[in-house]
């Protein structure tokens, strides 16, 4: 369903990212990629404002950030930033008319508990690139579905 | 989180399994930092539950009123009621040899002590579980029993379950601590 995942820690920086092998121009998916996480930096900061004044700022947003602008006739970015503000973002098809948002919700989602799993890899450091094979596995699966 | 994560702990004085796992993950990831080598860091773990086994069969006697074990299949049923006691997962017995001097502890489909565990190429020697056979000899040991333990599956290296195999050595008849005469 997705043409490209990537999964972002806490500053940014990339643990993961896994473009369909559909895909002839990889780059410009990167590119996508990184120009996304400026407006999930941009929205969870609005939301954090309107949460008002509360402890963790980030309480009452909904981690699912839905459609991050409404690009290219190519292409839809989604987001999702968890509360330790690690970003998954997700690219897909605009084409594809038979994908709902809650699918998408529902996928996102899936990523979040997978990744929870996979942090819970005493072998795995938290904030390095995810070499766990069962996350790629996953990831894959959800490209390819 | 795993689903049995979620549950709130009911019972203070009990601890979650969650935890107890990421406990000893930790623990054996930087005993992996200290000695590099899978095969000492192996040897780390069966000192660990060897001095873990030989406290805790004190106990398991002392709050179970046991009596002394006539054959080893009775051995192999107090090591089973041990493991429900302390770790909450009870490993079935079985695959006895004709003998009856060795027989297997399996947990299907799961290891008791390890959720979640995906091992790096380079520590694929690395036994996980080792500390759990390092408890049962210790406690054994602590018995008279002398046992050999090894691993025989292991569900994180992608096999159907955790098996355990332990196999009877000797009775300890004459092993008075070092001193006395």
């Amino acid at each position: 369903m997705a043409l490209c995942i990537g999964v972002m820690g806490s500053d940014n920086q990339p643990l993961l990212i896994k473009i369909s092998p559909s895909i002839q121009n990889p780059i410009d998916y990167h590119y996508m990629l990184y120009s996304a996480l400026d407006i999930v930096e941009e929205k969870s900061q609005i939301s954090q404002k309107t949460a008002g004044l509360n402890i963790s700022g980030a309480e009452h947003r909904d981690l699912y950030l839905g459609l991050l602008y409404p690009s290219s006739d190519e292409v839809k970015i989604y987001a999702y930033c968890t509360n330790t503000k690690v970003k998954m973002i997700l690219i897909v098809d605009a084409t594809n008319t038979a994908l709902k948002e809650t699918d998408i919700r529902n996928t996102v989602k899936r990523l979040h508990l997978a990744y929870s799993n996979m942090i819970m890899n005493p072998f795995y450091e938290v904030g390095s690139p995810i070499g766990a094979k069962s996350f790629h596995n996953f990831v894959e699966s959800i490209i390819a579905q | 989180m795993s689903s049995k994560g979620k549950a709130p702990l009911l019972d203070a004085s009990k601890v979650n399994a969650d935890l107890i796992k990421l406990t000893y993950g930790a623990l054996v990831a930087q005993i992996v930092k200290d000695y590099e080598r899978p095969e000492d860091v192996n040897k780390q773990l069966d000192k660990l539950g060897y001095n873990i086994g030989v406290r805790l069969v004190e106990d398991f006697i002392a709050h179970h009123n046991i009596p002394r074990c006539l054959d080893f299949r009775q051995t192999a049923e107090r090591i089973q009621q041990a493991f429900r006691f302390y770790l909450g997962m009870q490993p079935s017995v079985g695959n006895w040899s004709p003998a009856g001097n060795e027989f297997s502890l399996t947990w299907e489909q799961t290891n008791p002590i390890g959720d979640f565990v995906e091992f790096p190429d380079h520590l694929r020697p690395l036994q996980y579980s080792r500390v759990l056979c390092g408890a049962i000899r210790g406690g054994c040991e602590m018995v008279q029993i002398d046992v050999t333990i090894n691993i025989a599956r292991e569900f994180l290296l992608a096999d159907s379950a955790t098996e355990l195999r332990v196999k009877f050595n000797k009775r300890l008849e004459d092993a008075l601590p070092v001193g006395e005469d």
